[in-house]
């Protein structure tokens, strides 16, 4: 049963902490009930479906009770296929229910998400925002039976044993493992604290800003803006108040490699904020973080508090806020309204974030690996990133590399480094497709494997997984498209409708059912929904078809139905069989 | 030359495109000269009794006789038109996909308003069994154009026809289909 809970003590609150407060009341009382949001909606004086829109937003808040402990399984096509099936039917078996519902002692949920960042160690569930990795089904026996018992997911956590690193300290205490598999020397250096802060504020604001320009950083989020030029927009606005925020919401399937920023090198991705204010001007910062990376959240105000101090963060405040489950709050528009307390729908472009951005006032908005190359610029000089890459993707990539490979994990490559290169070191055997950058990326086939990763070629977010010749690419399309539909704000109706139509095309193709037109109607829909959605999520959400029907045309030729016939094999004795049955009855 | 044929039927619809093509108003009289009518509510002839050239399918499939007829068609015409929304995406009767087809006609024949209390849905061998919910045309035969619109224009239909009859292919101009 849904709990009741007090909320005055939210009376007076501001808006733009809505997200907070509704965490709180979902955690303590497993749910959001309308009685709930009514009452909360007097306390902060907004209207009832102020509050009903934004818990209806987002994923990990609900309005009806999802029990005491809730347990969220990836649904990840790496998950899938590293035996999801399998781990979530032991759930299903051992909890007496099925995925959206409570087990029979109604006080344990299952749910399911979409990637939570832990492909390297795949399949894997949030129980209680404590990630558990690697699962087997003899793992979930133990995980249910604890929690019936009444053991908290921490504790259950701590028994699989503690990962590395940071990932065994007192604030994280989780099993998630780090899987560096490839260091480099512009991430993996040794920390010292503080140094890229003194460096920075040794120097004039300006001068700061021609480092970063001179070292060719772009944004590292995927669209790859020189984080020069957008440091220098904004220190050029006269503005009462400006921001620098992180864009910690990896939420790209496949990507990780925040992550491990997040948990070992917290302290640069700090100091490199610090950096950004000094630059630019702002005396305040958020990190925005996944809500399934809840359990940094201590880690990352710890290192802040740290940093704070030691002095290092003078005249800047900076705090950490977590997004509640949205892929689309990654873009950064959306990533703003989402601080502000709102949906996450995609703000309208221009103006750009850097000019209205938090509040309307000029934002900084990065990626974690980008605020920590900023800091290793600081410390080692523009020349450090820029003796490495291509013309125009100066310095390192940090990849997520999963799938059919030996060693998933992290792997520090300079930009440029051709997709065989890494197939090589990571350990693919028989790769068939590679999907780089994500869903919303590019999906390639041998024939490209001499590409290489960059913005001039392959474009990343991070994101790299593999296939060998044993995976069904419908199987992954399906999964992706069925992500899109899931993620699409529903805003824009090319958005919104149209990946539930590209989903739909490929279905009708996977079954078998499609005709030769039906191709070309997906070549139309897909550059269609590309050309006329407001958001980065419509306009990349096709690519993945686009691009495969490039890559494998063959795949797709082969599901395609001869295109003479007239008659189609329509099944009429299906159609009636509920009309039969009915009246058989 | 002959004159062209034509056949016009309709399934699962509201006859509106029929009343939709007769708006097409004095080019009738054009279109007269221009073709011969075959099977047709127009001429009341029940059976096909020639080879046709255009067949202009008005209404999806909601029943069984609805898929013969439709398949009688695809066999006796060169090309098959969706003529309106219901053809091509089974149009308000469709709005019935979503609920189960006992609750239809539940609906339909016991919780109706004015019959409160019937108990009784019609059964007998002589009427066509229901599908499980209503299909567009073109996922039980091919087809070859689609005249969108609830009902399309009679502009909309003539300049279809025009073009058919003219050997040229149909292009619909955007004003014609513009609805907001």
């Amino acid at each position: 049963m849904q709990q009741a809970m007090d909320l005055t003590r939210y009376k007076g609150r501001q808006r733009s902490e809505l997200i907070e407060i509704l965490w709180d009341i979902q955690k303590s009382c497993g749910g959001i009930s309308k009685q709930l949001q009514s009452s909360l909606a007097e306390q902060l004086n907004l209207s009832t479906s102020t509050i009903e829109e934004v818990v209806t937003f987002y994923h990990f808040f609900s309005e009806e009770y999802r029990g005491k402990n809730q347990i969220y399984l990836d649904t990840s096509i790496i998950a899938q296929h590293r035996g999801m099936k399998e781990i979530r039917e032991t759930f299903e078996k051992e909890l007496g229910s099925k995925i959206g519902g409570l087990s029979s002692c109604g006080t344990i949920g299952l749910f399911e998400t979409a990637c939570i960042g832990m492909s390297d160690q795949s399949p894997a569930a949030l129980i209680d925002f404590v990630p558990f990795p690697k699962l087997t089904p003899k793992k979930v026996e133990i995980i249910v039976k604890e929690l019936k018992a009444g053991v908290s997911a921490k504790e259950i956590a701590k028994k699989f044993g503690l990962g590395d690193g940071a990932n065994a300290s007192k604030f994280v205490r989780t099993p998630v493992c780090n899987n560096i598999q490839k260091k480099g020397d512009v991430f993996f250096t040794k920390w010292k604290k503080g140094e890229a802060v003194s460096s920075a504020l040794s120097k004039k604001p300006n001068e700061v800003i021609d480092m970063i320009t001179a070292s060719g950083l772009r944004g590292r989020g995927g669209a790859g803006f020189p984080t020069g030029m957008k440091w220098k927009i904004a220190s050029e606005l006269s503005a009462d108040q400006k921001y620098i925020v992180c864009n910690a919401d990896e939420g790209e399937p496949g990507t990780f490699k925040d992550r491990l920023l997040l948990t070992e090198f917290a302290g640069l991705l700090i100091e490199g904020m610090k950096v950004a204010s000094y630059a630019v001007g702002a005396d305040k910062g958020f990190i925005y973080l996944r809500a399934e990376y809840f359990y940094l959240r201590d880690h990352l105000e710890k290192q802040i508090k740290d940093l704070e101090s030691k002095g290092l963060l003078k005249d800047f405040k900076l705090k950490v806020k977590m997004g509640a489950g949205a892929y689309v709050c990654g873009e950064e528009s959306a990533l703003l309204e989402s601080l502000e307390g709102k949906r996450g729908e995609p703000r309208m472009k221009p103006p750009f974030p850097v000019e209205v951005g938090l509040f309307g006032k000029p934002t900084i908005v990065n990626n974690v690996e980008t605020f920590v190359l900023a800091a290793q610029v600081m410390r080692y000089g523009p020349q450090h990133l820029n003796k490495m890459g291509t013309e125009k993707s100066k310095g390192p990539r940090l990849l997520s590399i999963s799938g059919d490979v030996e060693k998933p994990g992290i792997y520090e490559f300079p930009w440029g480094v051709t997709v065989a290169e890494v197939l090589k070191i990571c350990g693919a055997k028989n790769p068939k497709i590679v999907q780089v950058g994500g869903p919303s990326g590019t999906c390639i086939s041998k024939n490209d494997f001499v590409r290489q990763l960059a913005f001039e070629d392959l474009p990343t977010g991070g994101s790299f997984m593999v296939f060998d010749e044993s995976r069904d690419l419908f199987e992954i399309l399906e999964n992706f498209m069925q992500f899109f539909v899931d993620e699409s704000c529903g805003n824009c109706t090319p958005c919104r409708a149209g990946n539930v139509i590209l989903r739909d095309l490929l279905k009708k193709i996977n079954l078998g059912k499609a005709r030769p037109s039906d191709l070309q109607k997906m070549i139309d829909w897909g550059t269609l929904v590309s050309k006329t959605s407001r958001c980065g999520l419509g306009m990349s959400s096709p690519n993945v078809l686009l691009t495969s029907f490039k890559s494998f045309e063959d795949e797709f030729k082969n599901k395609i139905k001869n295109s003479d016939e007239l008659f189609f094999d329509f099944d009429e004795e299906k159609a009636t069989k509920e009309y039969r049955e009915f009246h058989r009855e | 030359m002959g004159k062209k044929v034509i056949s016009t039927v309709s399934l699962a619809g509201c006859f509106g495109c029929h009343m939709s093509v007769l708006d097409i108003d004095l080019k009738l009289l054009d279109l007269v000269e221009l073709v011969e009518f075959n099977r047709s509510p127009l001429t009341d002839i029940k059976t096909f009794t020639k080879k046709v050239d255009i067949g202009l399918i008005e209404g999806g499939c909601c029943n069984a006789e609805n898929v013969e007829v439709l398949r009688e068609f695809r066999k006796n015409c060169d090309i098959l038109i969706s003529l309106g929304e219901c053809a091509v995406m089974g149009g308000l009767p469709a709005l019935r996909n979503h609920l189960s087809l006992e609750e239809c006609l539940e609906e339909a024949y016991c919780n109706v308003p004015t019959n409160k209390g019937n108990k009784i849905i019609p059964k007998h061998e002589d009427l066509p069994e229901l599908l499980d919910r209503v299909y567009p045309c073109h996922e039980v035969v091919k087809i070859d154009y689609f005249l969108p619109g609830c009902p399309p224009s009679g502009d909309v239909i003539w300049s279809a026809l025009a073009a058919l009859l003219n050997g040229d292919e149909p292009k619909i101009a955007k004003h014609l289909i513009k609805y907001d």
